[in-house]
Formats: C-alpha cells, structure tokens, sequence
C-alpha cells in the first residue's frame, strides 16, 4: 500500500517536472530571443527536449499523472517542431555557408 | 445485489469528480502560461517563414547589393561579410563597401540596414570617405557631367589644381565627364596608363538631370574592369553592358527599396530602361584612378571636360 502510495508520487512528481521544465525551457527561449543574445539554451535546446520527453512518457503510465505528461510532451514536440523550422528555414533566409 | 451496485457507484463519483477538479485545475493554470510563453518562438518562426517564402531574405540583400553597384561609381561589396541578423518580424543587413584606389580596395562605407518585413524602416551608414559627394543630389552638384549640362558647381580648373600639388607618391580616384557621348571601350583606349574603373550611362536623362515627371536623377552606370570576385554580379560577365541592363531589370520590382538604400532621390528604372533598350550603351562620364602622374596627363585629353577629384592614397600602383 505504502509502495504504491510512493509510485503514485513518483508519477505525479516526474509529469510535474516534466511540466516545469518546459515551461522553463520555453521561458528561456523567450529571454534567448528577446534580449538577441545568444544564450546556451538555443544550442542545449535538445538536451532539454530529451529531458521533458523522457520524463514526460513515464509520467504517461500512470493514469493520475497522465495529463501532466501530455503537457510535458506536447511542449516538447513544440520545441522539437521549433527547432527543425529554424534549421530548415535559416538554411533557406541565410545564403552564406 | 442491486444494494451493492448502488452502492459502488455512489463511492465512485466523488473520486472520479475529484479527479475531474484536479485536471481541470492543472489545465486552467498551465494554458495561460503555456500559451504565452509560444507566442515569442511562433512569431519567431512565423518571422522565418516570411523571409523563405514571403519576400526573401536573399532578394532584400540583392536588391541592395545591385542598386549599390549601379549608383554609387567606384564601389563593391563583398556578400560573403554581410551580416543578417533576424528578430521579430525584422531582419538587419549590414555590411561594408570599398572603392578601389590605385591598384587596392579600401573600405568606405559602413551599411546597417533595418527591415520590418519587406521596408526598410532604418537607414544608418557610417563613411570613411575625405571626399564625400553630395548628400542631396540637384541638378547641378554632381560629379559626373553630361555634355549638353552647363556648368557644375565644382571648379574643374581648382581640381587639376589641387591635382597637380598632390605628391607623385600617391594615386588618385577621378570623376572625368566627357565633351561628348561614347562607347566605354574607347574610352579605355583612349585613357592608357590608368584604371576606368566605373562608366556613367547615358539614359536620357542626364541633359538636365531630370526624369521625364520632373524628378531630379543621378548618375547610374556600370564597373568596366573584370571583376572575378566570387559575390560580384559581374563574375563571369561576358558583357557588363548587358549585366547592368539585367540588373537594372532585376531590381525594378523593388524600385522603392533600391532608392532607399541607394543615395539617389529617384531611379526612374522603367524611363531609363527602354532608352538603353532604345539606344543602346553610351557614357558621357566615368570613374578612373590611377597614378596622380598618369592622371594629371589626362590635362589636356580632348576627351575631357571636367574633371573632379576623388579620394587619394600612398602609393600602392603595382601595374
């Protein structure tokens, strides 16, 4: 009983997290832009992508943190969605090698 | 049995309601945040989408590199230094521009252009010029005279003047205008020793330096010297005639932008096209340098009427 009481906050911790971190992530990305200067976060970009996912797909097994985790995945599809536009399109706007 | 039934689904309800509450909680609080937070990296991408799809990126750099050759004599760029910069719905361009004197290229000018999209909202250069031309074209202060024009407000005999103190030690940049029209291949024949480094076309405007609606021109025209830098539109030209004409072409649709971004008032591309097309490539001016030696020998060219100094260096004539 206690050992479940344990996995169900687990989840709920780990769909929390993967939450935050997006929502941190997102934040970044906006100061990143914003300010124009060229913080580490544009190049860990994928690092926290793979940070929200992973969290974010555990937290999907459990049906209390379930929609949490579809939050966590959906931003971090956003971020890989972000990504693969500004390197597809940069190729194409930028001519120089 | 029926009892039991009942009774299950009566403890059921408020869990799945609890349940229910603490979703809808979740949603109520993060959809603000999230969706505020997407809207900085949307436009971001939105911003990326227009310049690759919309009005390109590449085609705002071209339109300001060709008009740049086209008016502005004795000048290049090198696009492979351009820098592009994205924001929000806007991109910056900057870049430099050298002149070549003697037989080396020197920067002149610094551009940093501002676009909101497709205008450009933001104009700034930063020139290293000693010898500047006038910021407001008239009809009379240019450097660059047509026969048929009457006197410009530089004194072409101050010039030669001033020309002929200079040390032998150094090469000069000139603005020779002619006594009558001809074609750019005489004119180098017919001036050995030096550079011609830009022709003026005539476009039938330049008698009075006024478009056929009144507007005041200036000089548009053409390098003549072989230019097999990688970025150049006259790389690999087999007639820079027919590159500018192209040019001209070219940048026409963003007739606007190009007069923006160009130190002229007016282009009047559509009137000076069909008179190119009309009567083909005639130059009544051009940009040579060289050294002050060769130059000050030009004195007495029956070609020449006018002459007006440009920039001068230390020597570094190598031909």
């Amino acid at each position: 009983m206690e050992l479940d009481k344990v996995k169900l906050k687990s989840f709920q911790v780990l769909g929390w997290f993967s939450v935050i971190a997006g929502i941190v992530a997102l934040a970044l990305l906006n100061i990143a832009m914003l300010s124009g200067y060229d913080l580490p976060i544009t190049s860990q970009l994928s690092f926290w992508i793979t940070v929200i996912l992973i969290s974010g797909l555990i937290s999907l097994s459990n049906r209390q943190s379930r929609s949490l985790g579809f939050w966590g995945l959906g931003i971090a599809v956003y971020l890989a969605f972000f990504i693969a536009v500004i390197f597809i399109l940069g190729w194409i706007i930028v001519p120089f090698p | 049995m029926e009892f039991y039934k009942e009774q299950n689904s009566n403890i059921k309800k408020p869990v799945v309601n609890a349940k229910t509450m603490t979703v809808s909680k979740q949603t109520l609080i993060l959809i603000p945040i999230i969706v505020a937070l997407l809207i900085v990296p949307t436009s971001y991408m939105l911003t990326f989408a227009y310049y690759a799809f919309g009005t390109k990126s590449t085609t705002l750099m071209d339109t300001a590199s060709k008009v740049l050759y086209l008016t502005e004599p004795n000048t290049a760029l090198e696009e492979m230094e351009f820098d592009m910069e994205f924001s929000l719905f806007s991109m910056d361009l900057s870049f430099d521009q050298y002149k070549q004197v003697g037989g080396e290229q020197y920067p002149i000018r610094r551009y940093d252009l501002h676009f909101v999209l497709d205008d450009l909202v933001d104009k700034e250069m930063t020139s290293n010029l000693e010898r500047t031309p006038p910021k407001f074209p008239t009809q009379t202060n240019q450097w660059l005279v047509h026969p048929a024009q009457g006197m410009p407000e530089f004194n072409s005999g101050h010039e030669w003047q001033v020309l002929a103190g200079l040390p032998d030690e150094t090469v000069v940049e000139a603005y020779l205008s002619f006594n009558d029209l001809y074609q750019v291949i005489d004119v180098r024949s017919e001036l050995p020793g030096i550079d011609v480094v830009w022709a003026a076309i005539y476009t039938g405007t330049e008698d009075e330096m006024l478009s056929a609606d009144g507007d005041v021109v200036s000089p548009i025209g053409y390098p003549v010297q072989p230019d097999r830098t990688y970025w150049s539109p006259f790389r690999d030209s087999m007639s820079h005639e027919e590159t500018f004409l192209q040019m001209l072409k070219d940048i026409q649709p963003y007739e606007e932008l190009a007069a923006e971004v160009s130190s002229h008032k007016n282009l009047e591309l559509e009137e000076r096209i069909a008179f190119i097309e009309e009567n083909g490539f005639d130059t009544y001016g051009a940009v040579i340098t060289g050294p002050k030696r060769e130059v000050e020998a030009l004195k007495d060219s029956a070609l020449i009427r006018h002459m007006k100094l440009g920039e001068v260096k230390l020597w570094n004539w190598t031909k």
